[in-house]
């Protein structure tokens, strides 16, 4: 099985610790990936999207092409890249008049996409591809006695029909809670589950609102099911959730720390990697819950 | 030579206003045979009809041509304005201009008046050949079936009976009453629903021109108006009916483990397998749910029993405490139940509707035992309901029923179960919504108001949300309801709910948008209630099928005109009322289904029947008996006969509809359609293909 690695802007720039990850652990489970030399933005959410569709369309496209002139998938460890890519890809083959003006842009740098390759998620691949039972016998340290709060993301949920995996219901998404449980942990559902984490547009253009849906959700993921850690599938709610949580505090507004982590950050320490490197930066501290984990070794 | 004369009706703009009047006017003239063309204003008004009359009483013409709106309303009309001033009706040809060329060819005024034109020269050349018939009459049966025991069949069958007419009401479930004897209250009195139903329901059941046939559906029906021939299948009900007194006694002694979801409670509490749907069920019997009867005895019906050690029967607990022994086990029974056959003159429909499921919507977190639909709510109110009309969040109904159980055998047992404090009502949960119904289910305004004004009556300080898209209230004293309920302190707003989430303590999130604030609002609730849409019940389709009669596009049955026929069918004898023909409320529901009841007997009063001659004829001596027509006619009204020495086919006149399958179909042209003769038929064809020209 292989994958072409789209990394997205958010990761490569913020977050390198979560590529690290995917480059540890993939090869490691038996996923072969591709560097996809030549890729782009997806292009993000309040960019193209918001003023072009066959523009938008069409750089997805490209980054698509890439995957499909190599036969394989894409494979993306951010939502909005999943999100942008799919749609794009969904408005592409239910119009083919969006398909044709695309296909006339990419002409131009020689280029064509003809609909096949698609981006999946990680987290689909680890639960799909690989699979619970692998995930299972592949760990070395569980997450036994944890208490995980799943942020799935709103990308990674809506609109359903974009996407080529697909949760049995998305208003109670159960793909994210069942790798964490695999791992060992506990990742009850709670009522703001599929809340937005207040990031995308909203954190630049209304930071108010934003920071009100963020600590709605920290509050009720405290208050509920008090867990130890955030697990999230998407680059940019682990930065939000992240992030807000530290600006929160400082504001007095909320009086609890929650560490969190990225989906693959986490398999990654449980698989053994150095926690130094695929989960070494975060402004809400992890120290504390990692040392926990790596006390917890799978015998 | 005839004498044709053309009439055409501007019918106010709806014709005149796309097709040149004038133009058609100066063509028409031109026909062969036509001595007069006239146009009006409403043709088919007093004045208009008169124009027709008068000229035929003068002997001006003796072939009429009207060009109008369609057949399917206004044929008979200008038929009977025809045989007043003394004309064979039948010398009668209508052509339709407004559907089929002004409605249809609005925007292209020129082409519009062209194909008047031909349509009217096709009609010319008909109505030159067209030839006299006679009308004939068939006897009708004056018996009617009434399908389905609502509020709807009840009234249509009690109208029926004391006009003297037999009834048979046929209803599926081992009761009448239907939906509405599940209601608590009615809106806009706020009356009892069961105070106001179950004298009727006794009264159906008292009633000597009516047979109550529960427990049992429709399976097949064959003939015409007047003469239907109908097979309905009785269930079985495993109780002796003629022996079972609805004592009760059975209905407390089922094991726990053959209990299951009771549909009177909306699936709020459980039911055993032998069971009486509800305390004032008409008939009150019991009957037995087979697929929830766990035979606790070992025995099914007409096995040997087990023995006990010292040798006596083993019986199952509610055919040991059955005291008339119409729970005995000892016979077997024929799980097919019974079939019977029934001759009636008229059908009338009345099936009713069903609530949509809440599992359909899962933004609205289904699984959440407090997130109930409408109709539970009425359930939950109501002092027939699982908790005798005591107001408790519904996660907490099995532990009431626990307390009862036990104060019921004199224990003493503490009652600890939430009483809500904040109940939010969701409109539109399936209705105006492009994703399933995009029809209004029309009574959902009015209940969630009537279900909120009797709790908040009740409890003044429960706080109660109602999320509308819009508030829909057209109805005598109606609004005036509405603006009690707000007066009362209940919430209004104005907005949509995106979704409902379960919280730990069995409360909910519900978060909408107040439209009137412009933003999003949260409100935590004991209990939501979602105003799921009202739908056609699920084998309505089939029945549909069954009876030949039609099914609109949002699934009810279709009624023959929305405005004129409004409980009619296409099919003759067959009438409709009721949510089978689609989403109203019970004062429409009993209008309807005394509607219905008049028109059925407006039918078989007079015991029998004009029938249109256009029906299909033998010619004998062309007829080669070879019997190709026998199986094409979709009403079985041909077959071969012996006559002279020969086999030659024979049509009924009281079954033929005139479909002119037949006619068609025959190798030697031996079947003429009167009305659509072949010659009839081709001089149109011809005229048309010929652009308008008359040969």
């Amino acid at each position: 099985m292989k994958y072409g690695l789209f990394l997205g802007c958010n990761i490569p720039f913020n977050r390198p610790d979560v590529e690290v990850s995917m480059r540890e652990i993939f090869p490691a489970l038996g996923i072969e990936l591709d560097d996809l030399r030549g890729q782009s933005c997806c292009p993000t959410w309040g960019t193209l999207p918001s003023i072009d569709v066959v523009g938008w369309c069409a750089v997805a496209a490209r980054n698509l092409a890439l995957g499909e002139e190599r036969g394989i998938d894409l494979m993306t460890a951010c939502n909005s890249c999943y999100g942008s890519l799919n749609e794009a890809r969904h408005k592409m083959l239910t119009n083919p008049e969006i398909m044709e003006k695309v296909n006339e842009i990419l002409a131009k740098i020689g280029k064509k996409y003809e609909g096949r390759a698609k981006c999946r998620h990680v987290a689909w691949v680890l639960y799909k591809d690989v699979g619970l039972e692998k995930l299972r016998e592949s760990i070395k340290f569980s997450l036994e006695g944890l208490t995980v709060a799943v942020q799935p993301g709103c990308h990674f949920l809506w609109p359903s029909k974009v996407y080529p995996d697909k949760e049995e219901d998305p208003f109670n998404p159960k793909v994210l809670r069942e790798i964490c449980e695999a791992l060992g942990a506990d990742a009850p559902y709670y009522s703001r589950l599929i809340d937005c984490c207040g990031m995308g547009a909203l954190r630049s253009t209304d930071p108010e609102k934003s920071f009100k849906l963020v600590k709605d959700k920290l509050e009720c993921i405290k208050e509920e099911i008090d867990a130890d850690l955030i697990v999230t599938t998407c680059s940019s709610c682990l930065i939000q959730l992240d992030d807000a949580q530290e600006q929160l505090r400082k504001k007095g507004e909320i009086n609890f720390s929650i560490p969190v982590f990225h989906l693959v950050q986490i398999v990654a320490i449980c698989m053994g990697f150095d926690p130094s490197r695929v989960a070494g930066i975060c402004v809400t501290p992890r120290d504390e819950v990692i040392k926990k984990i790596l006390e917890n070794e799978v015998r | 030579m005839p004498k044709v004369g053309v009439y055409i009706c501007h019918c106010g703009e709806n014709i005149a206003g796309a097709v040149n009047i004038e133009e058609v006017k100066k063509f028409a003239e031109k026909l062969p045979d036509v001595v007069v063309v006239r146009d009006y204003l409403f043709m088919c008004s007093d004045p208009g009809q008169e124009l027709i009359k008068e000229d035929i009483r003068k002997g001006l013409v003796d072939r009429v041509v009207v060009a109008a709106c369609t057949p399917r309303t206004h044929e008979p009309i200008f038929r009977r304005a025809c045989e007043e001033a003394g004309l064979n009706k039948y010398f009668f040809e209508m052509v339709n201009i407004r559907d089929q060329c002004s409605w249809a060819h609005w925007h292209e005024k020129e082409k519009a008046t062209e194909k008047a034109k031909q349509l009217i020269a096709a009609g010319v050349a008909k109505a030159r050949l067209l030839e006299p018939l006679e009308d004939r009459y068939v006897e009708l049966n004056k018996d009617v079936l009434v399908i389905g025991g609502g509020i709807a069949g009840i009234f249509a069958s009690l109208d029926l009976a004391n006009a003297g007419f037999k009834v048979y009401l046929v209803e599926k479930s081992p009761s009448i009453g239907g939906n509405m004897a599940k209601l608590d209250k009615t809106f806009p009195t706020n009356d009892c629903s069961a105070c106001i139903l179950t004298p009727l329901m006794v009264e159906v059941a008292n009633h000597p021109n009516i047979e109550l046939i529960t427990y049992a559906e429709v399976e097949s029906v064959e003939g015409t108006v007047g003469n239907f021939r109908v097979k309905v299948r009785k269930k079985q009900t495993y109780v002796d009916w003629n022996k079972c007194t609805g004592c009760g006694a059975c209905l407390n002694v089922c094991p726990p483990k053959a209990r299951v979801p009771d549909e009177f409670n909306e699936g709020l509490s459980l039911r055993g397998a032998i069971y009486i749907p509800f305390p004032q069920a008409v008939p009150k019997k019991a009957v037995i749910d087979p697929e929830a009867c766990v035979s606790c005895s070992g025995r099914w019906f007409g096995e040997e029993p087990r023995k006990t050690k010292d040798g006596k029967p083993i019986l199952a607990p509610c055919e040991r405490v059955c005291p008339t022994g119409a729970c005995s086990r000892d016979e077997p029974r024929d799980p097919n139940g019974e079939l019977i056959e029934l001759n009636v003159g008229a059908i009338i429909v009345a099936t009713g509707y069903r609530v949509m499921d809440k599992k359909n919507f899962k933004e609205f977190s289904p699984d959440s035992p407090n997130v109930i639909t409408a109709l539970q709510m009425e359930r939950l109110i109501s002092a027939t309901g699982p908790t005798e009309g005591k107001l408790i969040v519904p996660s907490d109904i099995p532990k009431y029923l626990e307390w009862k159980k036990r104060v019921e055998k004199g224990q003493e047992a503490e009652l600890d179960v939430r009483k809500p404090k904040v109940i939010t009502f969701v409109s539109c949960v399936g209705s105006r919504d492009e994703r399933y119904h995009t029809y209004c289910s029309k009574v959902c305004c009015m209940y969630m108001l009537k279900q909120a004004m009797l709790l908040k009556e009740k409890y003044p300080d429960l706080d109660i949300y109602i999320f509308f898209i819009d508030v829909r209230t057209p109805g005598k004293d109606f609004d005036e309801y509405y603006m009690r309920c707000r007066q009362l302190g209940v919430k209004i707003i104005k907005g949509k709910v995106g979704g409902v989430q379960r919280l730990p303590d069995e409360r909910l999130l519900v978060r909408g948008f107040d439209a009137d604030l412009g933003k999003p609002v949260e409100v935590v609730s004991d209990i939501v209630v979602l105003a799921t849409a009202i739908e056609p019940n699920l084998d309505l389709r089939d029945l549909a099928r069954k009876l030949g009669i039609n099914i609109g596009a949002e699934g009810f049955l279709k009624e023959r005109h929305t405005k004129l026929y409004p409980v009619d069918t296409m099919t003759e004898g067959i009438f409709i009322c009721g949510c089978a023909q689609g989403p109203k409320d019970i004062p429409d529901s009993v209008a309807q289904a005394k509607a219905a009841a008049a028109s059925a007997m407006s039918l078989l009063a007079p015991g029998k029947m004009k029938v249109e001659p256009l029906i299909s004829e033998v010619n004998e001596e062309k007829c080669t008996g070879c019997g190709i027509c026998v199986p094409l006619c979709p009403y079985g009204a041909i077959e071969l006969v012996e006559k002279n020495g020969r086999r030659v086919s024979h049509i009924n006149e009281a079954k033929c509809k005139g479909c002119g399958v037949c006619t068609a179909a025959c190798p030697s042209k031996a079947i003429t359609l009167h009305g659509f003769t072949f010659e009839q038929v081709l001089a149109q064809i011809r005229t048309l293909a010929k652009g308008g020209v008359v040969e």
